[in-house]
């Protein structure tokens, strides 16, 4: 099944609106549904960036063209959980016209 | 995980004189190594390995001496078979001072001007605790700044033929008062920390020139329009956009601003167009005060749609035409790469070797051939032709000649994006060897790379845009400080660490 065309990116900011809180939505607008519903909260952090894969080894994501602020694990932790709540909000009505 | 190239290259028992995958200077998540960049690894290192065994040095000295990148350009022309890199087999064993190669042996032919250079926090490096620098008596002060800052200065200035740098910025937005109204100095500006903002950038430059005794550095100014705003009226806060463009100027110095327009420093949840209403508000009240350069990066954006299209270069035309007493240095000569495009790149960034296009570089070119008379915009060409040389040679043919078929070898401009790539002298010396294949020049109408070109692009057209006296500073450079400290750095064995900092993918 095709992935449906999320957009995350587009919803009211749940946080006030920050460069990477924005990349940030891009780039679970991107993120395969099947991945992210692996996701587990109970995670530890060490867990976390190794599920996620694009950690760095200095802690902090690699999340290109972020430039002015780092995205470290707690901010990823609030927009993943975010993310979790708006696809499960949205994820029927955009299957059924997918 | 993503780690530094140069550790992934300690735990792979790598040691390479060319970075043997493209590393990502955080702007871009990039491509896994492919197989013929896993070739030509094996075969720097299995010939390189060969060639210090033969005239019994060790190999860490082969791979920092010229030989080791001689050896290097062989094993890319031999995995790439396109004859790139000019470079003889004999080159393998001669060893030579790496400023004389491919310069008719003279020391300093090309003046090399880096207007792309950034320093970054936390990388950390041996050199400061090398036997070869505590000999030399530095005096390494124990912090992450300072550190940084050391590394930047070694890297650039004692391993490579750079003459000059221009310290590049990243965006970010500065405090500008105390809540008693008191103007905010130096690192109390950016009291959550930054890379490197304004008031760095010229502190560093002012901390080299003074410790050369001549000019070796030049920098970048941070502010944009969107960098200070009126959540109120959701408009530009002109006061204080005026303000920080009083003090960058006249306090800071700054040679050049740095626009990113798929930046948010401000928290506009937008960013800004060369060609819109708040940009050309800050050029014309930049114009009022002199300043007349624009660093703009273009390219490297993708992911966001509210932000990514912004790194476009389509807004370059009406700026450059609107504005013809400015210039624009459009940086990556606007490389859009690509994030997630795997094996399936070239495709996904609809390159086409028929006309050797490709996005957003072929924007930038397509301005230039519907408006032969901008005479203002320039392609940088950092991140962009080092990209391009390791992971598809033809396709850096491609990029060069067309900058220079499109916009003139006088509008071509050098640039690096080290420390990224580390020290920035294998790119130096790529290009000093570079050349389009016949094929290509006859198919594509480019002309053979000669070394006025060179010399334009390694320095002489920025030296025009900054307005420097190449004579005046040539004239300076042997007797200067960083000279001097770099001639005892080569006699006590200095060696240039083949060690880049951009990131990887641990695979």
């Amino acid at each position: 099944m095709s992935e449906p065309q999320w957009n995350f990116e587009g919803e009211p900011p749940f946080e006030p609106r920050t460069e990477a809180g924005i990349n940030l939505c891009a780039y679970f607008d991107g993120m395969p549904d099947a991945k992210l519903k692996t996701y587990d909260p109970a995670m530890s952090d060490d867990e976390l960036m190794r599920w996620d894969g694009n950690f760095k080894s200095d802690g902090d994501m690699l999340l290109p063209c972020t430039e002015s602020e780092e995205v470290d694990v707690a901010m990823y932790r609030r927009y993943i959980a975010a993310c979790v709540r708006y696809r499960d909000r949205v994820r029927g009505g955009l299957m059924a016209r997918a | 995980m993503w780690i530094r190239k140069g550790e992934r290259d300690r735990m792979m028992g790598v040691d390479s004189p060319i970075p043997t995958q493209v590393v990502s200077n955080e702007e871009f998540i990039p491509r896994p190594q492919t197989e013929k960049q896993k070739q030509v690894e094996s075969l720097i290192m299995e010939w390189g390995e060969r060639n210090a065994n033969r005239i019994g040095m060790s190999r860490r000295g082969y791979m920092a001496s010229s030989m080791g990148l001689a050896t290097a350009f062989l094993a890319s022309n031999c995995v790439y078979g396109q004859d790139a890199f000019e470079v003889g087999e004999d080159e393998q064993f001669e060893p030579r001072e790496t400023e004389t190669v491919k310069a008719n042996g003279q020391k300093g032919k090309f003046f090399v001007i880096d207007v792309q250079a950034h320093y970054s926090n936390g990388i950390a490096l041996s050199f400061r605790n090398s036997e070869t620098a505590r000999n030399m008596g530095f005096n390494l002060k124990d912090d992450v700044e300072s550190y940084s800052f050391r590394t930047f200065t070694k890297e650039m200035f004692l391993d490579s033929e750079t003459a000059m740098v221009v310290i590049s910025g990243v965006p970010g937005k500065e405090e500008q008062r105390a809540p008693d109204g008191r103007v905010l100095v130096d690192a109390e500006r950016t009291p959550r920390g930054a890379i490197l903002p304004s008031w760095l950038m010229a502190k560093s430059r002012n901390e080299l020139n003074a410790m050369a005794g001549s000019q070796r550095a030049l920098c970048q100014g941070n502010l944009a329009p969107n960098h200070y705003w009126n959540t109120t009226t959701n408009s530009v806060d002109k006061a204080a956009t005026l303000e920080q463009m009083e003090r960058e100027l006249n306090v800071y110095k700054i040679n050049s601003w740095k626009w990113y327009c798929h930046t948010d420093p401000a928290r506009t949840g937008n960013g800004f167009q060369l060609d819109d209403d708040n940009a050309q508000w800050f050029i014309e009240e930049s114009r009022k005060r002199g300043m007349k350069l624009m660093s703009v990066h273009k390219g490297y954006s993708y992911q966001s749609r509210t932000l990514g299209h912004l790194a476009n270069p389509k807004d370059v035309e009406k700026a450059a035409l609107r504005n013809p007493d400015f210039n624009f240095v459009i940086y990556h000569s606007a490389l859009k790469h690509g994030a997630t495009d795997g094996p399936d790149w070239k495709a996904m960034n609809e390159y086409n070797p028929e006309t050797g296009d490709f996005l957003w570089h072929k924007v930038l070119m397509d301005i230039k051939r519907r408006n032969p008379q901008i005479n203002n915009v320039y392609p940088e060409v950092g991140s962009f032709f080092n990209t391009l040389a390791i992971q598809d040679p033809v396709m850096a043919m491609h990029g060069m000649g067309l900058n220079i078929k499109t916009y003139g070898a006088d509008h071509v401009v050098w640039g690096t994006d080290c420390l990224w790539w580390g020290s920035p002298q294998w790119g130096i010396d790529a290009f000093k060897r570079f050349q389009i294949s016949d094929e290509l020049c006859e198919k594509h109408g480019y002309k053979k790379i000669t070394d006025d070109d060179r010399a334009k692009i390694f320095g002489l057209n920025a030296a025009k845009l900054y307005g420097v006296d190449v004579k005046a500073a040539r004239n300076a450079l042997p007797a200067d400080a960083l000279s001097r400290v770099k001639e005892a750095y080569l006699d006590r064995g200095g060696l240039r660490d083949n060690d880049y900092h951009g990131w990887v993918q641990n695979a």
